[in-house]
């Protein structure tokens, strides 16, 4: 049935606009993983991209607002100012993004991708200037775990004339960015400086910080070798950057009744909370166009991430929280944790752990394309790229008890203990392949992947095992593209969908494997554009991995489950429409509209031990947690001279907290306003001021690991940007 | 054109029954007391304290005292059409053997009820261990039971309609006083030395005797209806309750005696079954000779192997967290130790549980302990292990010290919350 609607869908589709922009190129497509934005509307692929004018329109921090006007796209909020995103593609679990590629200017971007795929550090939106998201067959060839797709973050290219800017704002976040860039003969430079911070929008009620401060810095140099030295088109660039993070967040929600009387509060039993990090990149890239047919480009990286979260954990005797706070089942334990009262008894002394760990994600990769016209009407690029890749995650937790006196924690240094001194370790050759041949009006893209991958697990405390797995995974994947005309396209494509078995887990652990498959239809005009596409996912195995943010105990961290047999199915689509000159000259109206439906559920029954999904038994039909079945947003804007201002409501629907039924709390669907205005009083320089959550609507995100925790409230931000 | 495909795009879709999410529903809660209006949710979610007594309480105990229950009914049915026979049988054609097929089915429905109670007494919590264990014993005395005195009792009150006993004459009644009648060989007793009024009896016709042992077990079985229902009703979901009581308004601290009890319970598997049922017959505890067989559990019924192997599996599901009817392996002691991070004890106590079973039920319908401890010879049982069986109930004996190791040691050591009965503290073995 599944399939006769996959194929219904573009049959009876109506073409308005594709979302997808085209616009010149102008930088260098070995950044961006869709390969040049003219390709987006010809894509085989499901593809979007976020233009960097939509981009400095927004002027968001949290990723999850620039990607959530994407169809197909859900972001779980966390903290409510986007600190760590949780990103989810084609109902591919959003926990920790662990379920896509993270890439920066093509690179991997994760932490440790391989070892550890949850996603503690993401780039920052800010140093973004465009943004790709790839979905189904489109992400075939970027691993490791591309089964819901990929995200591509580009940042700033380096100017060809001097450009500088500075930018400064001022509310509830406030932000500061330097920019310059320029290029003096034959070598071009970038630097940027941004800072972040805020005091937050929680309030431990016994005192405390909740507050943000977040810093990145970015030098790019690229040197022309080909003018320097003459001859060969080549290029040599540098690009390094070092990132901090201190913020002082929980995971710890609270009670859903607390929730609901005051969604801002924050419970004293967190008030010691702190996440702090360090992130440093390196990479060196040359890229090489011998002729107009084949070229070249090489990356070598360098990723490092250092971070210590030290943040409440539970009770000594490990009750479960989640259920008590989202039942409010035990009043009397919310005071303890809210510090209306001390601690009785060990039993409810409090955890608070230590978890560092240091991420180191490097390699090298290089990408060969040839393109050619070996005929009339007729075209073909070929596509060849090697990666090798090494990354490793050292995790050195610790706990240490602690008990709750006069609304503040005392420590008990003697119970101080380590829990987890785990190193993971992998080694992967990946090798992708893709021919794209275009015929008339036709594009047929074959490609495929292969990974070998080898990887080590390390406990090294009592008792010390070493766990190692070699894996060898093939991903395939096709795809067409057929013109009907000039604005009107379809698509269709099927591809294997994988994600790699971590280090550590057991032999039977099997990998994650779906087969994908999706159609549509794509309409660009002038003014307008449409995209509609069905995707249906067939999983012979959906796995879910225990992490801390979906409440699993220290003892199963990054331990995979196996769930059986799911399907993923739905459409994505969208709609834009410039209505221009209405009133008056240059008085436009731009307006788009997207929308998701997706049906997530296990096909078999099974026993699950996954937290993720809840503890028990998963039925036939228990749906994936934390996908909503509809989602859409509707965007409206005013464009006039110098003026410019747009509108964006977006809804998510309700969602299931877990799949197992019994335990199983329903996240209600909500609704928010976001606001933004632009004046330029200048050619170089705008004042700008936005509000999210205009409204000031209170929203429920989640209720894992341990109780309710709501979306950000509403908040101001003005400010000033200056070129010079 | 567009507006017509678009129409014809959302048909598509909503005429497709299954596009939608139909399970975007809350589930009952699995929070603590809340599991007592959702007993679904007993065996689902993470582990608690009132799971595992709730789980214990309605899947574990309930099943087996209504089975037990059942059986009594059965037996004390099984009594009355014996015993009606008999009394109405013409007494010049009645013969010691005259109702030899309805004393076997009569014996048989005793081995059946008997066998249920083992799995019971394997765990002795609640009702059963309340006021010293009265109501158990009330069912089954051993090794208290007196035979030779319920022969004497029923010569004493040969003749008579109804007979009284005293509230706490525990080693007169329950299920061992119907041993004693129905296995003791025809036109014999039980007693070293014989008083004359036993004589005197022992030459009454067979019917006589018949007649007056009916009137004795008639009144046992009607005292073990009535216990029978009381603890029934105890830990019936629709009138007591009791499962529910154990958790509902308790703190935590209550919560955790309770399953001290019941943790306690299990350990009648170390003080009972290895050294009385098993260590004193062998000649390991308490036996001054090589070994003592007459100490052994149902002399008269040989059926101490199976008692043995009722009462492991009675562990093994108290343990777990089984039902007896079911097999559903629900939220149990193992559990806690799981949460613990203690699996490997839970794992180790298993494997031990399911050795000492299968070692037992080897002799299953060919020796009893009776018979095995006849082979007994001092060094050589001292020097049986599991592996080296020289001497079988000295080996068996190992098979069941290799679950109260556990029990005593690992086991204490992982539920820090859980204190060792006083009799097992200090024992070093």
């Amino acid at each position: 049935m599944k399939l006769i609607l996959l194929f219904l869908i573009p049959i009876s589709a109506t073409a308005n606009i594709s979302s997808t922009v085209i616009t010149n190129k102008n930088d260098s497509d070995t950044l961006y993983v869709i390969g040049s934005k003219e390709k987006v509307f010809f894509s085989p692929g499901s593809v979007a991209f976020v233009e960097s004018v939509e981009l400095k329109k927004q002027n968001n921090s949290d990723i999850g607002r620039i990607l959530n006007k994407i169809p197909g796209v859900y972001i779980q909020e966390e903290d409510g100012l986007g600190l760590r995103p949780n990103i989810g593609l084609r109902g591919a679990h959003p926990h920790r993004s662990k379920k896509i590629t993270l890439l920066e200017d093509g690179i991997l971007i994760g932490p440790a991708p391989y070892s550890a795929s949850a996603a503690y550090y993401f780039p920052s939106p800010a140093l973004a200037h465009n943004v790709e998201v790839f979905k189904g067959p489109s992400a075939v060839k970027y691993g490791p775990n591309s089964i819901g797709g990929a995200v591509n973050i580009i940042t700033r290219p380096i100017a060809k004339k001097e450009e500088n800017e500075i930018d400064v704002s001022y509310g509830a976040i406030q932000k500061g960015k330097l920019t310059s860039s320029n290029t003096i003969d034959h070598v071009g430079y970038r630097l940027e400086l941004h800072r972040l911070q805020s005091d937050g929008f929680k309030t431990i009620s016994k005192g405390g910080e909740t507050g943000i401060e977040k810093n990145d810095g970015l030098m790019k140099l690229e040197y022309d070798l080909g003018k320097i030295f003459g001859g060969i088109d080549q290029t040599l660039s540098l690009k390094t950057a070092y990132n901090t993070e201190k913020s002082f967040e929980t995971y710890l929600g609270s009670s859903l009744d607390d929730f609901k009387r005051n969604p801002k509060q924050r419970y004293a039993a967190s008030k010691d909370d702190l996440m702090k990090w360090n992130h440093a990149q390196f990479q060196i890239n040359h890229q090489l166009r011998l002729n107009d047919q084949l070229s070249a480009s090489t990356t070598v990286y360098h990723n490092r991430l250092k971070r210590k979260w030290t943040r409440f954990d539970g009770l000594a005797d490990r009750r479960d929280l989640r259920s008590i706070l989202a039942y409010n089942s035990d009043p009397d334990l919310i005071r303890l944790l809210n510090g209306d009262r001390d601690t009785s008894n060990p039993d409810e002394n409090i955890l608070i752990v230590g978890n560092d760990r240091q991420y180191v994600s490097e390699g090298v990769q290089t990408f060969f394309k040839h393109s050619s016209t070996p005929g009339d009407n007729l075209g073909n690029d070929l596509s060849l790229g090697l990666r090798y890749h090494h990354d490793f995650v050292k995790r050195n937790h610790s706990e240490i008890m602690s008990e709750m006196k006069n609304g503040s924690l005392n420590y008990f240094p003697e119970s101080s203990k380590m829990t987890n001194l785990t190193h993971d370790d992998t080694r992967a050759i990946t090798v992708f392949a893709e021919n794209e041949l275009s015929y008339n009006q036709t594009i047929f893209s074959i490609g495929t992947r292969l990974e070998f991958v080898k990887n080590k697990s390390s406990s090294l405390l009592s008792p010390q095992e070493i766990k190692e797995n070699d894996e060898t995974i093939v991903v395939p994947g096709v795809g067409i593209n057929h013109s009907f005309n000039d604005q009107l396209v379809g698509l269709f494509g099927i591809n294997r969908g994988v994600t790699l078995v971590g280090p550590g887990q057991s032999t039977e652990t099997k990998e994650e494997a779906s087969i994908n498959y999706e159609a549509g239809f794509r309409y660009l005009s002038p003014s307008s554009s449409a995209e509609l596409i069905g995707f249906y996912s067939d999983y012979s195995n959906i796995k879910g991995t225990c992490s801390f943010s979906s409440g699993c105990a220290a003892d199963k961290i990054d331990l995979e489950f196996d769930g059986g047999q799911a399907e993923i199915l739905g459409v994505e689509a969208q709609a834009a429409h410039q209505f221009e000159n209405v009133f008056m000259p240059s008085f436009d109206l731009p307006f788009s509209v997207n929308y998701t439906r997706t049906v997530s559920r296990f096909t078999a029954d099974s026993i699950s031990s996954n937290e993720e999904w809840g503890l028990g038994q998963i039925k036939k039909g228990d749906p994936l947690p934390y996908i909503p079945q509809d989602q859409w947003t509707i965007k409206g804007g005013i464009e006039y001279k110098k003026f410019n201002s747009d509108i964006t409501f977006s809804w998510k629907g309700k969602m299931a907290d877990q799949s197992v039924k019994v335990g199983r709390k329903i996240i209600p669907s909500y609704g928010v306003i976001d606001w933004s205005m632009q004046y330029k009083y200048d050619k170089d320089g705008s004042l700008y001021t936005k509000v999210d959550n205009l409204m000031d609507k209170s929203y429920l995100t989640s209720l894992r690991p341990y109780g309710a925790r709501g979306g950000k409230p509403r908040m101001l931000t003005v400010g000033i940007n200056q070129r010079f | 054109m567009k507006r017509i495909l678009l129409i014809g795009f959302i048909l598509s879709i909503s005429s497709c029954g299954d596009f939608k999410q139909d399970q975007l529903t809350e589930g009952p809660n699995a929070s603590a007391e809340a599991i007592i209006d959702n007993l679904e949710s007993i065996n689902s979610g993470k582990f608690s304290i009132d799971k595992v007594l709730l789980n214990f309480g309605l899947n574990v105990m309930v099943p087996s005292v209504f089975e037990f229950n059942k059986n009594i009914v059965d037996l004390n049915s099984h009594i009355e059409l014996y015993c009606d026979a008999i009394s109405n049988y013409p007494a010049e054609h009645y013969k010691e053997e005259t109702f030899q097929t309805q004393k076997s089915k009569l014996q048989n429905q005793w081995k059946k009820a008997m066998s249920t109670y083992h799995r019971l007494e394997a765990f002795k919590f609640g009702a059963l261990s309340n006021n010293a264990e009265e109501l158990g014993l009330s069912f089954y005395a051993w090794p208290l039971q007196n035979s030779c005195r319920i022969d004497l009792e029923i010569a004493k009150n040969s003749g008579k309609n109804d007979i009284e006993f005293g509230s706490k004459s525990f080693n007169l009644m329950g299920l061992g006083a119907l041993e004693t009648i129905l296995f003791t060989k025809a036109a014999s007793h039980n007693c070293p030395s014989v008083p004359a009024f036993l004589t005197k009896w022992m030459n009454e016709s067979a019917k006589t005797r018949h007649v007056d042992q009916c009137t004795y077990m008639k009144k046992v079985s009607t005292s073990l209806l009535i216990n029978a229902k009381v603890l029934s009703d105890k830990w019936d979901p629709k009138l007591e309750n009791f499962s529910v009581s154990m958790v509902r308004g308790k703190s935590r601290a209550q919560k955790l005696q309770t399953l001290n009890d019941l943790s306690n319970s299990l350990f009648y598997v170390e003080k009972i079954v290895k050294d009385t049922k098993v260590g004193t017959p062998s000649g390991i505890l308490n036996c001054k000779l090589k070994s003592c067989p007459e100490n052994s559990e149902h002399l008269l019924s040989k059926m101490s192997i199976e008692a043995v192997i009722s009462n492991l599996q009675g562990f093994y599901y108290a343990f777990n967290g089984i039902d007896p009817d079911t097999n559903i392996n629900g939220m149990g002691v193992d559990d806690y130790l799981i949460s613990q991070n203690h699996e490997s004890v839970a794992s180790a106590m298993n494997n031990a549980i399911t050795n000492a079973i299968n070692r037992f039920s080897v002799h299953v319908g060919k020796k009893s302990l009776y018979e095995l401890s006849l082979e007994v010879s001092k060094n050589l049982c001292d020097a049986s292990t599991s592996e080296n069986r020289t001497i079988e109930i000295c080996a068996l004996y190992q098979d069941l010290r290799g679950i109260t190791n556990i029990l005593k040691n690992d086991y204490l050591l992982a539920l820090r919350d859980i204190e060792a009965p006083s009799q097992s503290q200090g024992d070093m073995d």
